[in-house]
């Protein structure tokens, strides 16, 4: 899942950046307002960490701009301001969650889940598909009782399809969600993986999971 | 009822019962004394009156005699043993009788000659008649007569000698009890000292409910302010109308409530702020450690984060430092070190330790200066504001710029002038720049906390002068700070 962060305090960036790509997500960042704003305007994320005081194009603005666009990718505003009034303006605007400075990682991963799965009944932990089920917290994937283990990359993948499951997911959106902006879309890595990732849960199988659409992408297709 | 014996009140209460207490006191002796004299006045005229009818009429009956006896070619020479004398004394006294008044005449060496029919017992005649054959003047006495042992009548006497020839003829004394006179005394005592405790009460009652109505606007007042103290710092106390002391006590008072109330609100930002300049720090702190514990590290990782960790730090201790040193100037705790500082020299000083800042971005420095001026002052903050405002003068000037300070000496002052040509502050921002926390652009990554002026301000004030910014945006800034020196007798 491919996550942006819009803050301008370097530290601060950078331990999320880092906290958050070692959880498997992919990662931008952009230090002001303006470049936040374009980066959201033109890629495709699953969820935006968003801070109020930043420079140019402050927060809350930023936050109107983009549902004015109908952009509705889910926003998490995290801001040193905790008055009531603060929480409300931002709420207000569009966001889709509000956690104050300082604050615990942890927590900020949690609301992030939380983010990711909206619009789906699928819990905030756990997904599951047919007789696969993955726990996000363990990072542990089993079918039919039966552990699998994957790499971070494959997680990331299984997972960005479950959340879109019944939907035919191109190389491009793959790449734009699974791999951060420096992905070079030339190459072949994400046939790759998908290969990879059916080995490892389709193999030996009766029920496939993972479906290939001639011309068009990748989906996963199952109940709950 | 300690309180209340030490209360204005009470004191106050205590005075007007002392001095009504003494009016009404001198009020009753006055008039008893007055009573009195005008009482015993009446009763010595009348006396005096008496004695002289009783003359008047020994006199025209003598008169009579004489004519008789001028006809008869008798003698005309006063005879006080003679018949003629004794028919007209007892003519006078019977004719002058009086229920309360006793008639006498004696003889000059003080014999009694007749007395009046009132008078079972007979009052001798003053015992003063050796004065009276010197001074041959009228004496009014008090006498007490022993009627019966522990019974005591007391008399005025009224003692008249009559003169003839230089020499006394006959005495006349006339007497009186003094018995009702002293009821009457009596009388009016009694009632004097019957009213007198009663009048005290009323007056203490009266004292106490006076004194209470003059003192309970005080008392309201203490009320409404109790109050405020208790509950907040908005509430006025109530101006009664009234344009009294206790009004103009009250404006006061109101005023000085505003001046804690906004002193008060200065404070809660202060804290506010600074609560909220810590938050990202200790963000920093909180979250790098916590991603950084997530897993296993290199040695490299773990000292990325100690050194990101050590520059938070840092800051954090900046802040709380530059919040001291605003702290202990706006107290006047801090004790300027004053000593003469070369300003020249510092300035010249400072410019050469930013030479390396200002070369990066091209942006030359110039110093302006006539001659060298030596003020009174602290060359730690002075250092400092100049260091301060130079350096922002310099971080808000793009490249390539340029930053000079001039130094103007004036009568009794010295001026310095840092002028850059940087992006230059918004007419909106000016008035706010010295605000503490104030930053111009809103977002934390612009320098420093925003003390850096505040801090500048204050210490330019303590040291008695003032600082002043002109700017437009695009245009540069002039920061003008002014020092008062002081005149050098030996200059």
């Amino acid at each position: 899942m491919r996550i942006l962060i819009v803050e301008d305090e370097k530290h601060i960036a950078d331990f999320i950046k880092k906290g958050l790509k070692e959880e498997g997500y992919s990662v931008d960042v952009a230090y002001d307002g303006e470049k936040g704003y374009f980066l959201a305007g033109t890629e495709e994320y699953d969820a935006i960490v968003l801070d109020l005081m930043i420079p140019k194009l402050d927060g809350i603005s930023l936050c109107k701009k983009l549902r004015h666009e109908r952009i509705n990718t889910p926003i998490i505003i995290l801001t040193a301001k905790d008055s009531v009034n603060d929480k409300v303006a931002g709420l207000d605007c569009g966001a889709e969650d509000y956690l104050t400075k300082p604050f615990a990682f942890k927590e900020l991963l949690a609301r992030i889940r939380v983010l990711l799965r909206k619009g789906s009944d699928q819990s905030p932990t756990q997904l599951c598909i047919d007789d696969l089920v993955m726990d996000l917290l363990s990072h542990k994937v089993t079918r039919a009782g039966e552990e699998i283990v994957l790499t971070t990359k494959e997680f990331v993948l299984l997972e960005y399809l479950i959340r879109n499951v019944d939907h035919v997911l191109s190389r491009t959106m793959i790449a734009e969600h699974v791999w951060d902006i420096n992905f070079d879309t030339d190459t072949n890595v994400i046939d790759v993986h998908i290969n990879a990732l059916r080995k490892k849960i389709d193999q030996g199988r009766e029920n496939k999971l993972i479906q290939t659409v001639r011309g068009r992408g990748y989906s996963i297709k199952g109940k709950f | 009822m300690k309180l209340f014996v030490r209360s204005i009140h009470f004191k106050m209460t205590l005075w007007y019962i002392a001095i009504l207490g003494c009016v009404v006191a001198v009020a009753g002796i006055c008039m008893y004394t007055y009573f009195n004299r005008n009482l015993t006045r009446d009763l010595n005229i009348l006396l005096e009156q008496k004695a002289e009818d009783v003359e008047q009429v020994i006199d025209s009956y003598e008169e009579e005699n004489l004519l008789e006896r001028l006809q008869k070619k008798e003698k005309t020479v006063f005879n006080i043993n003679g018949r003629d004398f004794l028919n007209a004394v007892r003519y006078a006294v019977e004719d002058n009788q009086d229920e309360e008044m006793f008639l006498q005449v004696f003889h000059p060496d003080g014999k009694e000659i007749l007395r009046s029919a009132n008078m079972p017992f007979g009052v001798n005649l003053i015992k003063k008649s050796v004065d009276l054959h010197s001074q041959k003047e009228d004496i009014l006495t008090t006498n007490k007569i022993a009627l019966s042992p522990h019974k005591y009548l007391y008399l005025r006497s009224y003692t008249m000698p009559i003169i003839g020839d230089g020499e006394i003829l006959y005495i006349i004394q006339v007497s009186c009890s003094l018995e009702s006179l002293h009821l009457k005394l009596a009388k009016l005592r009694t009632v004097l000292i019957l009213v007198f405790p009663l009048a005290i009460i009323l007056i203490i009652i009266l004292s106490l409910f006076l004194t209470k109505m003059a003192l309970s606007p005080v008392d309201n007042m203490t009320k409404a302010i109790r109050q405020i103290t208790s509950s907040n710092l908005k509430q006025r106390v109530d101006l009664e109308g009234a344009d009294d002391e206790i009004s103009r006590l009250a404006e006061t008072f109101n005023d000085m409530l505003s001046h804690l109330d906004s002193a008060f609100a200065v404070q809660q930002r202060l804290i506010q702020d600074v609560a909220h300049e810590l938050r990202t720090p200790l963000t920093v702190l909180r979250g790098t450690q916590e991603v950084a514990l997530n897993k296993k590290r290199s040695v490299l990782e773990y000292e990325e984060v100690l050194n990101v960790n050590l520059e938070e730090i840092n800051r954090m201790s900046q802040l709380v430092e530059n919040l001291l040193v605003l702290a202990r100037l706006e107290n006047k705790e801090a004790v300027l070190k004053m000593h003469p500082v070369n300003l020249g020299q510092m300035i010249r000083q400072i410019l050469s330790n930013m030479k390396i800042l200002a070369d990066q971005k091209q942006i030359s420095l110039r110093f302006i200066c006539d001659e060298d001026v030596i003020v009174d002052g602290d060359e730690q903050q002075i250092n400092r504001v100049i260091s301060n405002i130079v350096d922002n003068a310099i971080k808000y000037t793009p490249e390539p710029g340029q930053v000079s300070i001039s130094l103007f000496k004036n009568e009794d002052s010295v001026k310095i002038q840092i002028r850059d040509t940087g992006v230059g502050i918004d007419s909106k921002d000016l008035p706010k720049i010295f605000d503490r926390f104030y930053r111009v652009d809103q977002s934390r990554s612009s320098f420093g906390y925003g003390l850096g002026l505040s801090i500048a301000q204050s210490i330019v004030s303590a040291h008695k002068g003032t600082i002043h910014v002109q700017s437009s945006p695009q245009e540069g800034s002039t920061f003008e700070i002014v020092l008062p020196v002081k005149h050098d007798k030996f200059d």
